[in-house]
Parts: C-alpha cells; sequence; structure tokens
C-alpha cells in the first residue's frame, strides 16, 4: 500500500512492515524475552531511555522499559509474533529500532523465542541557515522546505520532510533530522514576487519578476551533525498563464489553479489562478517552470463541473489555453465476500498520468461499499486493502474484469465496481539476500498489479531482523519481486524504473494453500546511489 | 499650525494629469535615519478596480519614485526586517494630498522599530522541552478598557528555543502552554497553565515592558505535572458540527486559551476533554448553522480531584432581535441605520431593516453595550429596553437562555453642546476628540465623541457634539487613539481638572469651555 506522506508518529508506525501477520502463538504458545541495550552514535549505552514494544495487530499495551545504567532493557513473558521497537526522547524525536537512511523505514522484531538486539538510538541531525535576497539582505517570513529523496510508485522522487518559515534575521532551523541525504529548497512559491528597483515607470513596468525555486545540492546529513546551508533565491521571470474555459454555464463561477503534476511538491508549488467569470477566462501569474496540472472546478451551478488539462510552463508566457468542463463522476465500489463489520477494508482510486490526485474511499452506511464522488473525468486505477488473510479475487465493473486495469472515467460517469474477496489466497515467505547471506532491514517490493513498465500496484516493504518478509493475502497467481539495500554495501534508494531492472526480478507462482518461500538477491547498485 | 498626521497605511489622491509622480521617503520613526531597501507595496485603483501589486524596493537614502502613475488611489505598506510591518500600526487619520497644480505627490513612510523575545524552555525535569506553544498577550486600551489582547506566538524547537519577533511596544504577558509526553499522559497527568514566569492564571503573571528596539531573553521552566482529569457529557439535542471547548473561567475575550485535549462524536453528540488540570473553567459549546445564527452554550465547570461526567448541554439560539424605533412610532432606520454591538474585544455591526427590525446573531453570553449607529444629528437614543429593563448603559446576555428581544428607542428631542478648548501656545497632537462621558456607578459611559471643527479667531478649537440625549455628563478633549481607560471613574479622579460638567436638555444647546487637553505621555 502506499506510504502515508505525513511525518508523524502514526506514520512511522504504520510504516514498520506493512502487510500481514505471521503466525500467532495463538494457541498460547510460549513466552519470550526481548532485551537489548541502547546505545549511542559512538556505541555508548544511553541510560534512563524510555524504550516502548508494541506487538504488530495487538491491541494490548505492553508497558514500556527505560534503560539502566548500563543502557540495557527487556521485556519479558511475551508472546511470539512481530514487534515494533522504538524511543522517544527529549531533543530527539521518536526514533525507530533499526532504522535505515530511507525515510518511514524502520523494521520489525521477528520473536520466536528469546531474544537480544542493540537499539541504536541515532543521533539527529539539524539542517539550519539564513536565506538572503539579492541584496544580501536577510529575508524574512519565507518558506523553507527539505526534501528526502524516496522511492514511491516505481520510481525515485522527492518528498517534503518538513517546513519552516524564516524569521527576521532569515534564519531557519529544521532538527530532529535522522540520518540521510537532503537537499534544502526555497522560493517559487505564488507569492514570492521579486522587488523592483531604482525609479519605476508604471505604465512600462512588467509584473513578472519572481524569486524561482531554489535548491541547494542533495548533501548526506551524518548522525548529529548540524548541516548550515544558506540560500539565496535567484530572482528571474516567471510566467503568465492564461487560459478560457470554453463551455461554462449562464450563472456559473469557477476556480482554476495550476498544480505541479508531481504530488510532493503540491505543498509549495502550486499556484492559484484569477478568475474572470463574466468572461471565462483565467490568469495565474508568477508560475515558475514545471510541468503542471490546470485544475478547473466550477461552483454555484446546477451541477459541479471540473476539468484537469496538462500544460508544460517553459519560462514564457502561455496564451489561449482552452478548458472544456465535464460533469464530474461517480466511483462507487461493493466488497463481496468478507463479513460485515470486519475491519482491514479500504479502497483507494489512484488518477494517473494527467489525473493525479489520490483519493481514499469515504465508507458509506452501507457496510463494504465505499464511493468516491466528484472525480475528474480522466483515466483511474483502484487499490484495494482486505482484511488479513484474504484477498481480491475478482473486480468486475459489469461483466469486465477490471483487477489491476487502468480504467477511464468519462464526464458524468457513475462507475459501479464488485469486487469479490476469497480466503483462498496464498503467502510469499521472502528472504532477501546478498551474497548468500539473509540480508536484515532491506527494502523488498513486491509488483501486484501492471507490469514493470507501467506498475499499477505495489507492496514496498522492509525485511526483518532476520531479513525476512511474509506478504500475505495475496490472490494466487504470478508476481515478481525486488530487493535492494537501504545502508551499508550497495545503498541505494531504489531503481530508476522497475523497466530498468526487470530483467533482475524474482519470479514467483503463487497458489491458495502453503507460503511459497522464495530468495530474493539485493540489486546491484544502478550507479543511482544515495 | 496642525502638522501632516502620521500616515502609515497611505490612501493619496491625485488628480488626473499626465506625467504624474509618486516619491517619498522611508525612514525609522525614532531616529529619523532612512531606511535602505525596504519593501513597499503599492496598489493603485484605477476607476474602482485594484490593479495588481507593485512591489519596490527603497533606495540607499531611502527614497522612491514611481513616474506615469495612473490617477485614482493608492495604498501603500512597507516592510522591513526589524521594522514593525507598516499595516500592523494603528493607522491614524490619512491625509488627502491635493497637488492642485503640483504633478508629484510625496510623502513619508515612518517604521518603528520592532521589539523581539527569544527564549529557552525547560521541563520540569531541566530537558529542552520541544513544541511548547509561546503565546504573547498584550495590555492593550481598546473602547476606553484595559483589555488584554492576544498578539504573536511561537513553538519552541527541539532546543526548546523560540523567538518571536515583529513585536509593537507595549506590556505584555506571556502564556505558556506544553503537552506531556505519551507515556506520562497515559497516567492521567498534564502541566497546568503557565504564565510567565511562574504563575498560573494571568492576574498573578509577570509583566514583560517593551519599547521599541528592545530584545527580551527569557527562561522557561515548566511546573510540575498536576494529576489531570475529564469533563464528559453530551449536547443535547441533534445539533450538529457542535465544537466543546474548556477556557479558563477568568479570560477575557480579547484571549481565549483553551484546556485540555477535546474529543468528540458526531454520531452520538458526546464529548470528552481530557488531561483537564483542577481548576474554575467554562464549558463552551458552538455549533454554526449554515444559513443562520450560531448555537451557543456556556456552563461553569470546578474540577477538583475527580473526573466529571454526564454534563448535559443545552444549545440556545444566541441571537439578539431588536427594533428601533423613532418618537414611538417610527421605524427608525432612516436615523440609525445600523446596531453595533460592543464588549470586551468584540463589536459586532448589523444593519437596520427598513421596518426598524435588527438581529445580532452569534451573541455569546457575556456584558455588551448596545449603541445605534445615528447618522443624522437630530436624533439621541432615550431608552433601551429589554425584559422591562433600560439597559442603554449594559445588557447582560446569560447562559443557558436565548436573549430577550430588545427595543431601542430613539427621539429627535436631543440638545447639543459646543465645547470650545482654549488657546495655548502649545504644539497640540493632531486628532483631538471631545469626549462626552456619562457617569453609571462605578463606570464611565461614553455618550458621543466628536472631532475636531474649525478654529476661531481668539485661536480656539471648537468642537461640535449634535444628537445629545439630555442628561448630565463630563466633557474632555484628548487624542483619538489615546490609550485611556474612560470606562473607570476611579481612572478618570486623575485628570478631574480636565474635564468640565455639562448638562444637557431637550432641543437646546449648552457651551462648555476645556482649559485643556489631557495629554499621557507616549509610551514609545
Amino acid at each position: 500500500m502506499k506510504i502515508g506522506k505525513v511525518l508523524a508518529v502514526i506514520a512511522v508506525l504504520l510504516s514498520f512492515g506493512r502487510g500481514q501477520l505471521a503466525a500467532q502463538g495463538r494457541s498460547g504458545g510460549g513466552r519470550f524475552t526481548l532485551s537489548g541495550t541502547v546505545v549511542d552514535g559512538s556505541n555508548q549505552p544511553i541510560a534512563g531511555l524510555q524504550v516502548t514494544l508494541q506487538a504488530r495487530g495487538r491491541e494490548a499495551t505492553i508497558d514500556p522499559a527505560t534503560s539502566d545504567a548500563q543502557g540495557r532493557f527487556a521485556f519479558t513473558g511475551l508472546p511470539a509474533g512481530e514487534y515494533d521497537l522504538w524511543t522517544e526522547g527529549s531533543g530527539f524525536g521518536m526514533v525507530p529500532y533499526a532504522e535505515t537512511p530511507e525515510p518511514f523505514s524502520g523494521s520489525q522484531i521477528h520473536l520466536a523465542g528469546d531474544k537480544s538486539v542493540v537499539f541504536r538510538v541515532v543521533p539527529r541531525g539539524v539542517i539550519e541557515g539564513v536565506v538572503r535576497d539579492e541584496f544580501a539582505d536577510p529575508m524574512m517570513r519565507v518558506s523553507v522546505t527539505v526534501l528526502r529523496p524516496v522511492w514511491r510508485d516505481g520510481r525515485p522522487t522527492v518528498m517534503s520532510w518538513g517546513q519552516k518559515f524564516t524569521d527576521d534575521r532569515g534564519r531557519y532551523r529544521i532538527g530532529n533530522l535522522a540520518p540521510g541525504t537532503y537537499t534544502v529548497c526555497t522560493g517559487g512559491s505564488q507569492n514570492a514576487a521579486a522587488p523592483l528597483t531604482g525609479p519605476v515607470d508604471y505604465a512600462a513596468r512588467v509584473d513578472n519578476r519572481y524569486y524561482a525555486r531554489t535548491c541547494s545540492r542533495a548533501f548526506p546529513l551524518s548522525p548529529g551533525q548540524r548541516a548550515q546551508i544558506d540560500l539565496s533565491p535567484a530572482a528571474g521571470t516567471a510566467a503568465t498563464v492564461r487560459g478560457r474555459v470554453r463551455n461554462l454555464p449562464p450563472q456559473t463561477g469557477f476556480s482554476a489553479s495550476l498544480l505541479p503534476q508531481d504530488e510532493g511538491l503540491r505543498a509549495t508549488g502550486s499556484f492559484n489562478a484569477f478568475v474572470d467569470a463574466t468572461q471565462g477566462t483565467f490568469t495565474a501569474r508568477g508560475v515558475q517552470p514545471g510541468h503542471y496540472l490546470v485544475r478547473v472546478q466550477s461552483y454555484g451551478g446546477t451541477q459541479p463541473l471540473t476539468a484537469e488539462v496538462p500544460v508544460d510552463v517553459g519560462g514564457g508566457d502561455i496564451d489561449g489555453l482552452e478548458v472544456e468542463l465535464g460533469a464530474e463522476a461517480t466511483v462507487t465500489v461493493a466488497f463481496y465476500g468478507v463479513a460485515d463489520g470486519v475491519k482491514g477494508l479500504f479502497a483507494e482510486l489512484h488518477g494517473v498520468g494527467t489525473s493525479g490526485m489520490t483519493r481514499g474511499g469515504v465508507a458509506q452506511p452501507k457496510p463494504g461499499e465505499f464511493q468516491f464522488q466528484g472525480i475528474t473525468p480522466g483515466r483511474y486505477r483502484l487499490a484495494l486493502q482486505t482484511p488479513a488473510e484474504s484477498c481480491v479475487q475478482s473486480v468486475k465493473l459489469g461483466e469486465s474484469e477490471m483487477r489491476g486495469v487502468v480504467f477511464g472515467v468519462g464526464a458524468g460517469a457513475a462507475l459501479h465496481f464488485d469486487v469479490t474477496v476469497s480466503q483462498n489466497c496464498g503467502t510469499i515467505g521472502v528472504r532477501a539476500v546478498r551474497e548468500g547471506e539473509a540480508a536484515p532491514h532491506s527494502r523488498v517490493v513486491l509488483l501486484i498489479g501492471g507490469t514493470p513498465s507501467d506498475p499499477a500496484e505495489l507492496r514496498e516493504v522492509t525485511t526483518d531482523d532476520e531479513g525476512k518478509y511474509l506478504f500475505s493475502g495475496l490472490t494466487p497467481g504470478r508476481y515478481l519481486l525486488w530487493g535492494w539495500a537501504l545502508e551499508g554495501k550497495g545503498a541505494t534508494i531504489g531503481p530508476s524504473s522497475l523497466a530498468a531492472v526487470e530483467q533482475q526480478a524474482t519470479m514467483v507462482e503463487v497458489t491458495a494453500g502453503d507460503p511459497v518461500k522464495v530468495d530474493v538477491p539485493l540489486l546491484a547498485a544502478e550507479g543511482s546511489g544515495q | 499650525m496642525m502638522r501632516l498626521a502620521l500616515a502609515v497605511v497611505l490612501s493619496c489622491l491625485i488628480a488626473s494629469a499626465a506625467d504624474r509622480e509618486l516619491t517619498g521617503r522611508v525612514v525609522d520613526a525614532n531616529t529619523g535615519e532612512p531606511i535602505a531597501r525596504a519593501h513597499l507595496t503599492i496598489r493603485f485603483f484605477s476607476a474602482g478596480q485594484p490593479a495588481p501589486e507593485l512591489t519596490l524596493l527603497s533606495d540607499a537614502d531611502g527614497s522612491f519614485k514611481i513616474t506615469n502613475v495612473p490617477d485614482g488611489q493608492c495604498q501603500i505598506s512597507c516592510d522591513k526586517a526589524g521594522y514593525l510591518s507598516a499595516s500592523q500600526m494603528m493607522a491614524a487619520m490619512p491625509p488627502a494630498i491635493h497637488p492642485d497644480d503640483k504633478r508629484t505627490a510625496t510623502m513619508v513612510m515612518k517604521l518603528t522599530a520592532q521589539a523581539a523575545v527569544e527564549g529557552t524552555v525547560v521541563d520540569d525535569r531541566d530537558m529542552p522541552a520541544e513544541n511548547v506553544s509561546i503565546q504573547l498577550v498584550r495590555q492593550e486600551v481598546l473602547n476606553g478598557r484595559r483589555q488584554l489582547q492576544m498578539n504573536q506566538g511561537g513553538a519552541t524547537d527541539e532546543t526548546g528555543s523560540f523567538r518571536i519577533f515583529g513585536l509593537p511596544a507595549g506590556r505584555y504577558y506571556i502564556s505558556v502552554s506544553a503537552r506531556l509526553g505519551e507515556t506520562r499522559r497515559t497516567k492521567q497527568l498534564a502541566y497546568p497553565p503557565l504564565y510567565y514566569s511562574k504563575a498560573t492564571d494571568i492576574a498573578a503573571a509577570q509583566a514583560i515592558d517593551l519599547k521599541a528596539g528592545d530584545e527580551a531573553e527569557i527562561k522557561i521552566r515548566l511546573p510540575e505535572p498536576v494529576p489531570a482529569y475529564q469533563v464528559s457529557g453530551v449536547v443535547a439535542g441533534a445539533v450538529p458540527n457542535v465544537g466543546v471547548m474548556l477556557v479558563p473561567q477568568e479570560t477575557s475575550t480579547g484571549f481565549r486559551r483553551s484546556v485540555g485535549d477535546p474529543n468528540s462524536d458526531p454520531k452520538t453528540n458526546s464529548f470528552r476533554i481530557s488531561h483537564v488540570p483542577s481548576g474554575s473553567y467554562l464549558l463552551q459549546a458552538e455549533a454554526v448553522q449554515p444559513g443562520k445564527g450560531a448555537l451557543f452554550a456556556s456552563l461553569p465547570v470546578t474540577v477538583g480531584s475527580a473526573n466529571i461526567d454526564g454534563i448535559r448541554l443545552e444549545m440556545v439560539d444566541a441571537t439578539l432581535d431588536g427594533t428601533l424605533r423613532i418618537d414611538d412610532n417610527t421605524s427608525g432606520q432612516k436615523a440609525a441605520g445600523s446596531v453595533s454591538v460592543q464588549s470586551d474585544g468584540y463589536n459586532n455591526m448589523v444593519q437596520v431593516e427598513p421596518d426598524g427590525k435588527f438581529h445580532i446573531p452569534n451573541l455569546r453570553p457575556g456584558r455588551y453595550r448596545i449603541v445605534p449607529q445615528i447618522f443624522t444629528q437630530q436624533a439621541c437614543v432615550r431608552s433601551i429596553m429589554a425584559g422591562g429593563k433600560d439597559v442603554r448603559d449594559g445588557l447582560t446576555v446569560a447562559a443557558g437562555a436565548a436573549p430577550d428581544p430588545i427595543e431601542i428607542s430613539l427621539t429627535s428631542h436631543c440638545g447639543s453642546v459646543e465645547v470650545a478648548l482654549a488657546a495655548s501656545d502649545a504644539a497640540l497632537p493632531p486628532n483631538l476628540t471631545v469626549y462626552l462621558l456619562r457617569k453609571v456607578g462605578d463606570e464611565m459611559v461614553l455618550e458621543k465623541q466628536g472631532y475636531q471643527g474649525p478654529r476661531t479667531s481668539d485661536g480656539a478649537w471648537h468642537f461640535m457634539l449634535q444628537g445629545v440625549a439630555p442628561g448630565d455628563y463630563v466633557a474632555y478633549v484628548w487624542p483619538n487613539d489615546a490609550p485611556i481607560e474612560y470606562t473607570s471613574a476611579d481612572y478618570m479622579k486623575q485628570f478631574e481638572s480636565y474635564g468640565q460638567r455639562v448638562t444637557v436638555a431637550e432641543d437646546s444647546k449648552a457651551t462648555v469651555t476645556i482649559e485643556k487637553p489631557v495629554l499621557i505621555p507616549a509610551k514609545n
């Protein structure tokens, strides 16, 4: 499933090996002890630190333990299973066990006997600096964003990891950062107009000087490092994008905005257009170069209309963009074969290509049904989540089988998908290996829908401390797997695309019944390392 | 001679002519030194349509020049790091610039240095406390009353440090709001409210006086966490979108700080506020109804050493209906087009309908002054009746019941007062205003205020007040924006020699001479 974007305790917890439970020891089984030592970046024990343990999928809370003078802690009486371990301290936020440089990646501890771990609380780093304008004056109340390279949807991209506004001294500071690769950006937002200087001839002035989106190089942040990154956004020209809505009904208003096609840039890189409803025209000023979607939404009319048009902004003004509104569509997803009230059902609608937005379905009063309203005409695919141990057998739109298929949604359409969930599911027991040895805390990716050239649905996980991961709830069929190292030798953020590493995929055939065991060798880094 | 008004957000009128120029200088309000590279944002309004903003930097000598400006009005605001943004300060009366034959309009933008507060917060274990909310509360005098108003705020970073800048000079109190870590929260503990440096309520808090340019540095230590409890209950009736919060009982409306963690379940309309330390609070609920006025509920709650469950909140329509009449019969709408409702830090104005009816929505429990905005000089308030009592000096809206409808009676039989301010050699500040106050118990009520009129040949300034309700008053003169706490009779005792008693009778004019205006030293 998709990794959440929000940097929050919850998000980190959810990322602890998404997927289903291993065999739980439901029969009571043995009770085990998980003990360990907490150490800092120099392998010195940390005393008096509170360490929290949570059993994956279990409600009961376990009392936290506090490390003693030698940094030791222990949790006793634990049933077998998968556990998340983390700590939270003053001055370093939340740190998961076995944190890797990959954002959102702690890994679970597999407990099937007494176990002892070394919990390295890697010191957090800080990125701070001063933003100055072209005259070396500090820039006040300017937005500074810290980005991290991530691998999402089958390709490397960047993700916003923190944002601050500069103070009256032009200073910003973002702390509690896990070690990894970062880049810092400023400028490029809607209100970043660059002031003119000297006597201004009002009649002859041109309003297109803006502070362009200016980023530092990507740099590695070591544990405990205080990186000083000063920025000076370059003033440049930004474009004006003008367009017209062709079929605006009378007495109807509308809003228009330019959104970056890359979802990761939407928070700071979107532009609202000035709208003239009487003419049906819109104008967006100060638009930075990039790939955008013009999203138009009507309001006040008899029915809501919407449109999305891709536009590439180079640097020159764009005139005469024409937009045709279409009625919003509705998509309904009904699950069958699941008892009422069972948790773990979810549906997401992902825009493909131009219709970039991902939406979660809104659960309807009818159990097992999810609805998506206000959908812009375009191309989409469904990502479905079923309760543990069950899987999607078929996704029917009328008579057509649509599992893993990208479909078109027309204006005003009302699509209804019937999803049959079955218990005849398979399981893949993966062991990531590097040179024949188990590779703990590595990334494993399972392609569930689509092809390597056009991945529709992926599950991205981190192997546990034994290099293993169990994917369950899989529809019988053929699957492809890849793995790569997140730290140490050969570490990479991920391949530039799955198509590029299609030849190195591990193929596995899943049938209902016993788990299929497979070793997934880690990819050699493509040269596009961290 | 009247000096030119201190213009901060400037409105300028430029007569139509070709080759018009707008020039100016940006200077430090205190030293008079020019400010280089100040950010000026200028917007011209041509034929009522705003043009896109122009941003411009002042030169090294603080000057700026724009040629070929369009005719119409313009609005300028000015920013520079280290100074208060021009739009932050209270605007004085803008001058009209009549260039006549001149084609150049010139202005001086004065920026006042900001004050800033920096500091660190450690918790009760002397560890840096992250994400602690620091809220600066400034003492202000509004509508003749000393009040606390929220100003800037910030949060601490992971070293427990914060910096709050852009503060106007004044007296401040600092409210500190911190959240315990998850582990101690599960033990039903919470930090009690803290006001710098060690007080649990604002009455005992330490004030910080900041002047322009001050950089204050403070250290804060969070107190020991205290046992915390839960306040829960339901909102009666199927009222959607109810927001429930708990505020300390002695909060003024200008500064409302919520306590505890609210949680509500829209399906059952139940609410639960957890992590509430012991204390006296007001449980407040508000439900916005689209298209209609809001519903309110307010209940005093004292949390001792146990949870409080089973509270039932009855939401009440907080709309105050009223009628405005003149001379008993006619709708007063032509005399007063709107009615203002004022309280601490609150001022709402509603239109009066042609039939004299008006409706004031969203009225929280509290004490208010109802002030019809009379724009004719021939009318004044005779009475404001609610529930059989005259409430012109203050209307109390109680919690738990819809307010009684009110009847405002205007009369056209009013008096007038001519106030002469004796001539003097002293330089007078701009914006002198006459204030006619009426004593009601321990308070003074502002009946009327009037702006400066012509100057007679003997050098005296004259102020004319029309439409004054018959009664006994005391008249004073002071600058319009002076922080005079005129609602307090006690406070006004110090200015007794500056005031002149005057009795106003129906349909007649009273005259009074005031020797000197009340001038309190500027607090810059």
